[in-house]
């Protein structure tokens, strides 16, 4: 009975695969394009993570204009920002509609305080306390260096120029040292970027953004496959599991007959729309090295089994199409979320992000990039064999209770 | 000769008691009718006693020759998986030699089977749908039948096809229990019994559509 059960189910399975693989395809394609062109051309690409920079007030200034010159053109880091003359109140504007990340406030006196070595008149740094993020502390640290770089180096050149006067240096000496002062001050502020250096352990736990990125982008689809199957489970009839069960299937040898099925479909429409995608992407020439398909595929093996597992035991037990759409959607995403798949774990609270590890999706996450980045996966195939006997049990509970009390008699 | 005994049956849901000391008998050549109002547990007493559902108290059994023996249970619902033919469908029931045998000249040929094999369910009519979902639950060959309004929203021509299998299944001893609101089928019965309130009562049908009705409210 199992024998023929299973091959009934393979042959609808089977049937079901073409609008299914068809449509995971479509939908992988496009997710995939989208996340590149995310990764190479939006935020995170190279351009686009120079933060702005409001100037306002007098830079007409030789001194100023120069330092501020010094500044944009000659940080190569990737922290570079743009500094932009406006008046104040568009300045605030800008800031507000996020076009800037700060505002510098020059006051008018600030040079004259500058050269007499008062200090006392400061440039104001404003910022949204919204953007109070490591670009915001990046930004406040850095005028801070490049502020007291320049002022201090500027009140010492002048209290060396009062020096020289007060005691009657004669004007060719005096010209021959200030001249000799002014170099070593340029020389200092055009070899500003040695003073500090910028050391890169990765985006999150010593994996660049892109890997990240591509990694927890192809789980999300795989946690979200069900949706592009879902006829599988929706177009399923209702009264078969009592029938079979008449006929001696017991609820968990329908379950694993159905799962295992689901399973071979989940591998199908993931691997091949994977591997299409990866061929697409290398084509594209977007300059991101993509993990090879051989890599990958014995990595996701584990983590489809996990999915295809909770999908399994979700449309189970929901059975509405619309109620099950949207709990799958936001279980993904509100999963994915705390396990870091839209930003960095290192964004989220150590409680936080204890649970997200422990999570499905954290599990599967830890196991992939484990087995990609050969780290020890051991605790994270573990808590994948959990999650799906898990499910799997809890599945055959359902068929059970729905054997025994509804579904259409 | 199948015979049928149930002593007391009881079962609820939730508060509500739907079967309360339910006693009755049924032997060979018998089609017993059982009628009752939406809701009343017609489909619930024949769930527990196909062995779907358990009792909370009560005992029941189905022999034959002093052998237990399992009934064939036709639900309201069909069996069948849409997307695969009725052969496909069969398939699960029989095996391959059986089928064969059926289609040629058994049950699945008097149903009428064989003229819509390879058609995917889901392109069949009602009344294919349900001549096939008969024809799977009777692939065990039961000597009693437990049917759940077999004939609900079907033409005269498929009725006559079920009626016409019920006849011969009766003629060769079986035993059936037929659930129905249908008039035709209550005249067909060897004898009622009517479900109200939980319980079990002998009723005997005298062409008074009204009378029955006021007593299924």
């Amino acid at each position: 009975m199992i024998r023929a059960y299973l091959n009934a189910q393979f042959k609808r399975t089977a049937k079901l695969s073409a609008v299914v693989l068809p449509v995971s395809l479509l939908l992988f394609l496009c997710l995939g394009l989208v996340a590149a062109l995310f990764l190479t051309r939006g935020p995170f690409s190279e351009n686009r993570s120079r933060y702005g920079i409001a100037v306002v007030g007098n830079i007409g200034d030789s001194y100023l204009g120069f330092g501020i010159k010094a500044v944009q053109s000659l940080d190569d880091s990737r922290f570079v920002v743009d500094f932009d003359t406006m008046p104040m109140d568009e300045a605030e504007k800008a800031l507000r509609r996020g076009e800037v990340a700060a505002i510098f406030v020059i006051p008018d006196d600030f040079l004259d305080s500058v050269l007499y070595g008062r200090n006392d008149a400061k440039i104001t740094y404003i910022t949204g306390d919204s953007q109070k993020t490591i670009g915001t502390l990046l930004i406040d640290q850095f005028a801070r260096l490049a502020s007291e770089l320049i002022i201090s180096s500027q009140a010492a050149v002048y209290g060396m120029q009062d020096l020289l006067i007060s005691h009657h240096t004669d004007g060719t000496a005096f010209r021959e040292i200030s001249d000799k002062m002014y170099l070593e001050l340029a020389g200092l502020v055009m070899t500003r970027t040695a003073l500090t250096e910028v050391e890169e352990l990765g985006f999150s736990d010593g994996e660049d953004q892109v890997s990240w990125y591509f990694h927890t982008i192809l789980l999300f689809f795989c946690f979200l496959f069900g949706m592009s199957s879902a006829g599988v489970f929706l177009l399923r009839n209702p009264s078969l599991p009592r029938w079979m069960r008449m006929r001696g299937l017991s609820a968990a040898a329908q379950v694993l007959c159905e799962y295992l099925v689901y399973l071979l479909l989940t591998l199908l429409c993931t691997m091949i729309p994977l591997w299409v995608l990866i061929r697409i992407l290398e084509n594209l020439k977007l300059g991101i090295v993509f993990p090879a398909f051989y890599e990958l595929f014995p990595a996701l093996l584990p983590v489809l089994l996990l999915t295809s597992a909770l999908q399994f035991f979700l449309y189970e037990s929901v059975k509405s199409p619309v109620a099950v759409f949207l709990l799958q959607f936001f279980l993904a995403a509100g999963m994915g979320y705390l396990s870091g798949y839209f930003y960095p774990p290192g964004f989220f609270p150590a409680t936080l992000r204890f649970i997200g590890q422990l999570l499905p999706t954290g599990v599967a996450l830890s196991y992939l990039r484990g087995v990609v980045e050969d780290l020890p996966p051991a605790g994270a195939a573990v808590g994948i064999i959990v999650y799906a006997v898990l499910s799997i049990i809890l599945s055959v509970h359902i068929r059970r209770r729905t054997i025994a009390m509804g579904g259409a008699l | 000769m199948p015979e049928l005994f149930v002593k007391d049956l009881r079962r609820s849901f939730g508060k509500k008691r739907v079967l309360d000391g339910v006693t009755f008998g049924a032997r060979s050549g018998e089609c017993v009718g059982i009628l009752g109002g939406n809701g009343s547990g017609k489909s619930t007493l024949l769930s527990i006693l196909a062995g779907i559902l358990p009792a909370e108290r009560g005992s029941f059994s189905l022999t034959e020759n002093e052998r237990s023996i399992l009934p064939g249970y036709i639900p309201q619902g069909t069996p069948l998986i849409e997307e695969l033919s009725a052969q496909d469908n069969l398939r699960l029931w029989y095996d391959r030699k059986s089928l064969k045998n059926e289609l040629e000249g058994g049950v699945l040929s008097l149903l009428g089977i064989p003229e819509f094999l390879n058609v995917p369910v889901r392109k069949m009519s009602g009344g294919m749908k349900k001549r096939l979902s008969i024809g799977c639950a009777v692939a065990s060959h039961p000597r009693a039948l437990y049917m759940d309004e077999p004939t609900s929203a079907l033409d005269l021509s498929c009725k006559e096809r079920i009626y016409a299998y019920m006849d011969s299944f009766l003629d060769d001893g079986g035993l059936i229990l037929l659930v129905t609101h249908d008039i035709r089928e209550i005249e067909r019965c060897s004898r009622c019994l009517l479900l109200s309130g939980g319980r079990l009562m002998p009723y005997v049908y005298d062409g008074d559509t009204k009378k029955l009705a006021g007593l299924l409210e």
